[in-house]
């Protein structure tokens, strides 16, 4: 009986068309995913293509959805023979119930897991495609691709089934069950959210039915070369995620199986009961009086109000629409609590932190809403049977479509309205009282929903028109795919991608600066679209039984009424209109470039001038330069009058001067050249020196550049803040990429994607000349200019405020012009940025020098922190690297958080609005990490700015590994040693995770070439446990003697081996020696755990403490490949009262019995201790000071 | 008067549903009958405008239904032979709002015309309670309220009576017969009784086409002494078939009463018969081709 029933579940499945179209999507999706580069389950960092890690991301990701597709096999199976009215038919048979209810389930379960399967035959096929890159494709392993089907994909698919099985059959209702299917998207959702905060990745690996958290943390800190081999094995939290959810499906299956029973619906059991009033007969004769109907003007339109009101009441009173409600909002507020953390510190609750917030969680339960509660308006009518007395009553038929139309939108109204309310009070239980209403309905109702109105109407539209319902749904589903997929295809034009818009950055100090209006006539032109979508929706309307498509077009005309016309010809005229505006701006003014197209002439440029890499050009000395900003008009003008010096020992005959890709170059000149080329395309100019350029020779060179935008263009409307910048309304940031000119090739302006380099037919990249090539020790991180004289005459806006590195010297107002000239008494980097806004400042004088802080008047919650920051930063640095700050002058400004970083100009340091000004430090729990941005930046003033770095290998463990020492040692200072540990956690875990996502070779810190999470994370450890292991004063005497050797010193530059260098001298140990080997010239790790610990008591009343330890170390490739060493060290074992987690005041040592390095060697190890109190945690490498990628065992609770 | 000319219609998958159909519906009750799949529904739909014909016209009182369906609809009330309402909806809420949309906007008078209309039917006690609990025949009476709403001059009721107790089916064609007589009132059905209790004239629909047309007392009168009657075992019936014109065959005791039409004496046992409205659909459903010999 279970076998036949299960035979016929199967068979009725496999011969559906969803079957076919399921296994073909799958297929399919899978194959893009390997075989096209626009589709991708995750990134992949430098692994294969076809790699395990590859395999396993994407089948993952494929058995979770999959049973969003098997859902409607498992909700057919539970509910079919209900809603076929064969229930009592099939109830009635021998069938048993066990028979039944698991036979149809593993019916529908086993086509779905062919579905499944599908998907991996199309990831193997896809590997085999000729047009990929064979560099990045590996072998096929048979073997993975089982275990990766059956261990991995099989109980994922299992569990969610199970759940939406049983939803369906327990509550018979198809609603519920497919809610259950937004949960478990949710918990997924939180699950992958919780893998990013390191306290709750266990949480997030049990909690999540398909395990997909489980499977990230197995492999989130895999290097490339794990990634290319090994598949996530069966053990820990994986498996116990396995066991837990397998044990919870098995019982849920037989819960299913005993609570079913073969009686129809006990809801319509218990309706017996209304009918039982009103049988008394009827009187035996009623006179019908007649009622006479008013058709006035107004008629029709309160018959459109009370569809409206009806369609919308339906919606909000199901339960599904609040199912769907409460779960946004238990994410967003999940979220909230997490809101922009940076080292686990969150920030205030401002408005437009929370509408990021909002905008990333809600748009699952949006999409829903559009596609679902399109089809629900649109066939409820025709389900319910009621739809033939509605279309026979006199209501003009635009009622019902506009109705359908207006309900739609309300419901996603209603949706917005509810989670602002949720989000409203987050902000004022956290005591945040500045309500930003208007900015919650421009950027919450209008900016961001926009899509989803569109979308919506779309989705009644297509309903309108599709047969039925599932059809509708799918076509939504693909259109959403579309807009997904498509700009990742190069087809990136909002003009065809329906209800889009230009993008539209907020930031709380420039507002939204116009780009909302410019994406308002994207709106005007998408809405007009919409307008004529109503119009043939509602032609195509039909108010009997539903009729063939053919006919009811045929009939389209007899419904276009006179208003219809109107309605439609002037939505034609503004669609018309606003495409001819948009295309304008986009495709005449401006030139429309993609994404793809941006990337060829990045490529293009290398083509054309790559081969002046390398080749001698002269040195910039001497800058004076002459900026006019125009906040309103987004528009600068510089002009500038150079001095240049030929460095190089050779004679230069010809000489490349580029300047930025965005401006216009008005006029350049060289004193002595003259100019050979122009190349307006790329910037660039060739002048030809007659006589040439002899060795010692100085120049001078005068240019005009300038940038004037014009109209609104497509792409990036924000200029990249790093290698430029741009004028802003309030907040201009530019840098002197963008305002000056620079000499031979822009080493900066190439692809350095090994994978877009293919693409483009490119040659793999060097990131950085080799340490050991002399021939660059000559070059800073500019190769042409050394330390330069500067002077920068600023006019802005007269009620704004230009700053420029250096003092100001002069100011003056002439009209609504404002003039500010700024000059340096001091050499410094040739590497400047203009910065312009109505701020407010705090000003202050601190032993000599002045220190600002220039800000958003809103954001001034931290102004003192920074400025304490800068105090102590200045006067501690001085001291322990024995060479004092070398301006009278330190400014920190902010700018528009449209990037999150902080950048150190000399005596100026710029810093987003996004990172630091709106934290919330109030916690004393909470990293601070505003005081530690602040010394990382001042940092830099002694390392770039006074220690500069050769451009080769390594230049960055000077420069960025140095600033973060600086760093450490200041917060060690304030918070104390014990707090050390929570902040080195976070350098840890992001060293790690960021190994596996490494593109070309993972280096050792000596030779580092500008990669962020080896030269900040891993630097840091390193530093921080040289330190520990020499002490801070052998270090701090090693950077003094750096310093004192190598400040402004260009000819050699500093490298990271004369920082070795100077290290080793002040090491005087063997330990300490190959500390430094270990940390700066290889990659080191360590797997540090206790495995046992034993307290007694003694008579005394002191304890003894018997530790058992396993310790191994590692040597690591530039893959990731390990190599065990010899380990023979002293570690820290450390014994506590208190798990040094919770700890919040890092000077209080009470907590601390012992602490004191032990010799610990390879293997395993047993420390006996004695300590005055019992104690409640042990530890070796307690405080993670070693690289250990299991950093968590390293802590044990007795 | 309600009239009908030359309608046609085929759907898609080839079925004719309506085949030249023409009838004049004075005002009264007036009933259609016919057996299932004959076209009954099909013509209803067209009437209250849901479905468009491929040929013919309608007109009522001289006004062109197919043209101005809007005005049609102002005067229409059109039970469906179907129907069902949203969930958790109650009779006074759903019927307050089917009466917006036939027009009746101003609040106080929708009010009234709503709750008479609901004590007129029996559901002023169950108002409150959602309709999609209601009974089949409490359910049927919401759908007369509701197509009384506006007061139509013509209503059409298709199948109202199919499913419901013979107790449901009385009470409910009380009702049918207190709307008022200077209305058309279309009775669409299947079931002979219907007809013959309410309907002073009456068509019959056989396969898209009216087969037969006029007042029940002629239709009868026409047949009066060719009907023939006789009581056999069941297992006497086929051959009975072989030698007569059976127009119906019904069990009573378990034997078979067989019905004939012959206008003479056909012997074998057969008495004269008086006969009734069903004989006339049998005989009018045998002739035109249906064998309805096991019909209830």
């Amino acid at each position: 009986m279970f076998f036949e029933t299960l035979r016929f579940e199967l068979r009725y499945h496999l011969k559906s068309r969803l079957f076919l179209f399921g296994s073909l999507s799958f297929f399919l999706l899978s194959f893009l995913g390997v075989a096209s580069p626009n589709v991708q389950f995750g990134a992949l960092g430098g692994a294969n293509y076809n790699s395990p890690f590859a395999l396993t991301q994407s089948q993952v990701v494929m058995a979770m959805i999959g049973v969003l597709v098997g859902a409607a096999f498992f909700i057919s199976a539970a509910l079919r023979d209900t809603e076929d009215r064969m229930a009592e038919i099939v109830y009635s048979t021998r069938v048993t119930k066990s028979a039944y209810v698991a036979g149809r389930f593993i019916g529908a379960f086993v086509a779905t897991y062919g579905i499944f399967l599908f998907s991996c035959l199309g990831f193997a096929l896809a590997s085999l495609m000729p047009w990929l890159d064979p560099e990045l494709i590996g072998p096929n392993r048979f073997g993975q691709y089982v275990y990766v089907a059956v261990v991995l994909g099989l109980p994922a698919l299992l569990a969610n089934s199970v759940i939406v099985y049983s939803l369906a059959v327990l509550t018979r209702d198809q609603r519920i069950a497919y809610a259950g299917i937004v949960g478990l998207l949710i918990i997924y959702q939180v699950a992958a959210g919780l893998l990013g905060e390191m306290d709750y990745r266990m949480a997030a690996a049990l909690v999540d039915p398909s395990g997909i958290a489980s499977i990230g943390e197995a492999m989130q800190y895999w290097t490339v070369f794990e990634r290319n081999t090994e598949v996530v094995p069966l053990e820990g939290n994986l498996l116990l995620n396995r066991v837990v959810w397998l044990a919870i499906a098995v019982s849920l299956l037989a819960l299913t199986v005993w609570r079913f029973d073969f009686v129809l619906s006990r809801k319509k059991a218990g309706k017996k009961k209304a009918e039982e009033a009103s049988v008394e007969a009827i009187p035996a004769h009623v006179e019908f009086t007649s009622h006479a109907v008013s058709l006035s003007a107004t008629t029709s339109w309160q018959q459109f109000l009370a569809r409206t009101r009806f369609e919308i009441r339906g919606v909000v009173r199901g339960v599904f629409f609040w199912v769907l409600v409460a779960f946004a909002a238990a994410l967003m507020i999940g979220n909230f609590f997490a809101i922009s953390q940076i080292y686990g510190t969150t920030v205030y609750p401002v408005t437009r932190a929370l509408l990021q917030i909002m905008s990333g969680t809600v748009t699952l339960s949006l999409l829903i809403i559009t596609v679902f509660y399109g089809a629900e308006l649109v066939w409820r009518d025709r389900e319910v049977r009621i739809q033939e007395i509605l279309g026979a009553s006199p209501a003009p038929s635009w009622t019902f479509v506009l109705a359908k139309m207006v309900a739609a939108l309300l419901v996603v109204i209603v949706f917005l309205f509810v989670t602002t309310i949720v989000a409203v009070l987050f902000q004022l239980f956290n005591g945040y009282t500045n309500i930003e209403l208007g900015l919650y309905l421009s950027g919450y109702f209008y900016d961001y929903s926009m899509l989803f109105y569109l979308a919506v109407v779309l989705s009644v539209v297509v309903q309108i028109i599709v047969p039925n319902k599932y059809v509708g749904m799918l076509v939504m589903v693909l259109y959403i795919l579309a807009l997904l997929s498509l700009p990742g295809a190069g087809w990136e034009d909002p003009l065809y991608l329906y209800g889009t818009t230009s993008s539209t950055p907020y930031s709380d100090m420039n507002g939204w600066d116009g780009l909302l209006g410019h994406a308002s006539w994207y709106v005007l032109y998408w809405a007009a679209f919409a307008t004529l979508m109503c119009v043939i929706g509602y032609t195509l309307w039909n108010r009997g039984p539903l009729e063939k498509l053919r006919i009811r077009i045929r009939s389209m005309g007899a419904n276009f009424s006179a208003p219809a016309k109107l309605i439609a010809g002037a939505a034609s005229l503004v669609f018309v209109a606003t495409l001819a505006w948009i295309f304008y701006n986009t495709h005449v003014l401006n030139e429309y470039l993609t994404s793809d197209d941006l990337r060829a002439q990045t490529a293009d440029y290398e083509k054309k001038y790559g081969h002046l890499q390398g080749q001698p050009v002269p040195k910039f000395t001497d800058v004076d330069i002459e900026v006019d900003l125009y906040p309103t008009d987004k528009a600068w003008e510089a002009r500038g009058t150079y001095l240049f010096e030929n460095k190089s020992g050779v004679e230069i005959a010809e000489l490349y001067a580029g300047f930025g890709s965005n401006t216009s170059v008005d006029d350049v000149s060289i004193e002595g050249a003259s100019l050979a080329e122009r190349d307006d395309q790329f910037k660039m100019y060739r002048f030809e020196f007659d006589p040439p350029l002899a060795p010692g020779d100085r120049r001078g060179m005068t240019f005009t550049v300038s940038a004037r935008p014009r109209g609104f263009k497509h792409g990036n409307v924000i200029p990249n803040l790093l290698s430029g910048g741009g004028v802003f309304g309030n907040g201009t940031f530019v840098n002197s990429g963008a305002l000056a000119p620079y000499f031979g090739f822009n080493q900066n302006g190439i692809l350095t994607d090994r994978n877009q380099r293919w693409r483009e037919g490119l040659e793999p990249v060097r990131r950085m000349p080799d340490l050991d090539d002399e021939s660059q020790w000559t070059t800073g991180f500019l190769p042409d200019a050394d330390w330069v004289s500067f002077r920068a005459t600023v006019t802005t806006d007269a009620d704004q405020t230009a700053i420029a590195p250096g003092y100001l010297i002069e100011e003056s107002t002439e009209g609504d012009r404002r003039r500010f000239v700024y000059e340096m008494d001091a050499p410094m980097q040739n590497f400047f940025a203009v910065l312009s806004a109505r701020y407010a400042s705090k000003i202050e004088e601190h032993n000599g020098v002045q220190l600002a802080v220039f800000y958003h008047e809103p954001h001034a919650w931290n102004v003192d922190r920074i400025m304490q920051s800068l105090r102590d930063s200045i006067d501690y640095f001085g001291e322990i690297f024995g060479s004092p700050y070398q301006y009278r002058q330190m400014r920190v400004l902010e700018f528009p958080g449209y990037a999150t970083f902080a950048q150190s100009f000399p005596n100026t340091v710029p810093w987003s609005e996004g990172i630091g000004f709106i934290a919330d430090i109030t916690d004393p729990e909470d990293i601070d990490y505003v005081y530690y941005v602040g010394a990382h930046e001042v940092a830099h003033q002694w390392w770039a700015h006074q220690v500069s770095a050769a451009n080769v290998q390594g230049s960055t463990a000077i420069i960025e590994t140095l600033a973060q020492y600086s760093a450490l040692m200041l917060m060690e200072r304030e918070y104390g040693p014990h707090m050390m540990r929570r902040f080195l956690k976070f350098e840890l875990d992001n060293y790690l995770s960021n190994r596996g996502g490494e593109a070309i070779e993972e280096l050792p810190l000596y030779r580092v070439e500008n990669q962020g999470y080896i030269h900040y994370r891993k630097g840091s450890i390193a530093m921080y446990a040289l330190k520990d292991y020499m002490g801070m004063d052998a270090v701090n005497a090693a950077l003094t003697q750096f310093v004192a050797d190598a400040a402004y010193r260009t000819d050699p530059y500093p490298t990271s081996r004369e920082l070795i260098a100077n290290l080793r001298a002040k090491a005087t140990t063997d330990v300490q020696q190959e500390l430094i080997t270990d940390m700066f010239e290889k990659i080191t790790l360590w797997d540090l755990k206790i495995e046992e610990a034993r307290v007694t008591e003694r008579d005394d009343g002191s304890f003894d403490v018997e530790i058992d330890v396993s310790a191994t170390k590692f040597t690591a490739d530039g893959e990731g490949r390990q190599t065990e060493v010899d380990l023979d060290m002293p570690i820290d074992i450390g014994i506590f009262t208190k798990d040094p987690e919770d700890v919040t005041e890092g000077n209080d040592a009470s907590h601390v019995l012992l602490l004191e390095k032990q010799r610990v060697k390879s293997g395993e190890t047993t420390f006996e201790f004695t300590v005055a109190e019992r104690p409640s945690h042990v530890g070796i490498d307690p405080y993670n000071k070693l690289i250990d990628r299991n950093s968590d065992d390293n802590l044990e609770a007795l | 008067m309600l009239e009908i000319s030359n309608l046609s219609k085929t759907y898609p998958n080839g079925v004719r549903a309506l085949n030249d159909v023409s009838l004049t519906i004075p005002a009264g009750m007036y009933g259609l009958l016919g057996p299932n799949g004959a076209g009954k529904s099909t013509l209803m739909r067209t009437i209250a405008t849901l479905q468009q014909p491929d040929r013919g016209s309608i007109a009522l009182d001289g006004l062109d239904v197919l043209a101005n369906p809007g005005e049609l609809r102002q005067r229409l009330g059109y039970l469906p032979q179907d129907f069902g309402v949203y969930p958790r909806i109650s009779a006074i809420d759903m019927l307050d709002h089917l009466a917006v949309l036939k027009g009746l906007t101003d609040r106080k008078a929708r009010r009234a015309v709503v709750e008479q209309l609901l004590r007129q039917t029996n559901l002023w006690d169950v108002r409150k309670k959602a309709i999609a609990g209601f009974s089949g025949g409490m359910r049927q009476r919401f759908g007369i309220a509701q197509a009384l709403i506006g007061d139509p001059q013509l209503i059409i009721v298709d199948e109202p009576t199919a499913g419901l107790d013979p107790e449901e089916r009385n009470r409910f064609l009380n009702l049918l017969s207190d709307i008022g007589e200077n209305k058309v009132v279309i009775l669409s059905t299947h079931i002979v009784d219907d007809v013959t209790n309410l309907c002073p004239r009456m068509a019959i629909i056989a396969k898209g086409q009216i087969v037969r047309e006029g007042k029940p007392s002629d239709l009868i009168d026409e047949l009066r002494g060719s009907v023939w009657v006789k009581t056999v075992v069941r297992g006497d019936v086929e051959a009975h078939r072989k030698r007569h014109t059976v127009i119906s065959s019904q069990l009573f005791a378990g034997k078979s009463i067989l019905h004939v039409l012959s206008d003479s004496d056909p012997g074998d046992d057969f008495v004269l018969h008086a006969p009734n409205l069903e004989d006339v659909y049998f005989a009018t459903l045998h002739k035109h081709g249906n064998d309805v010999a096991e019909a209830a």
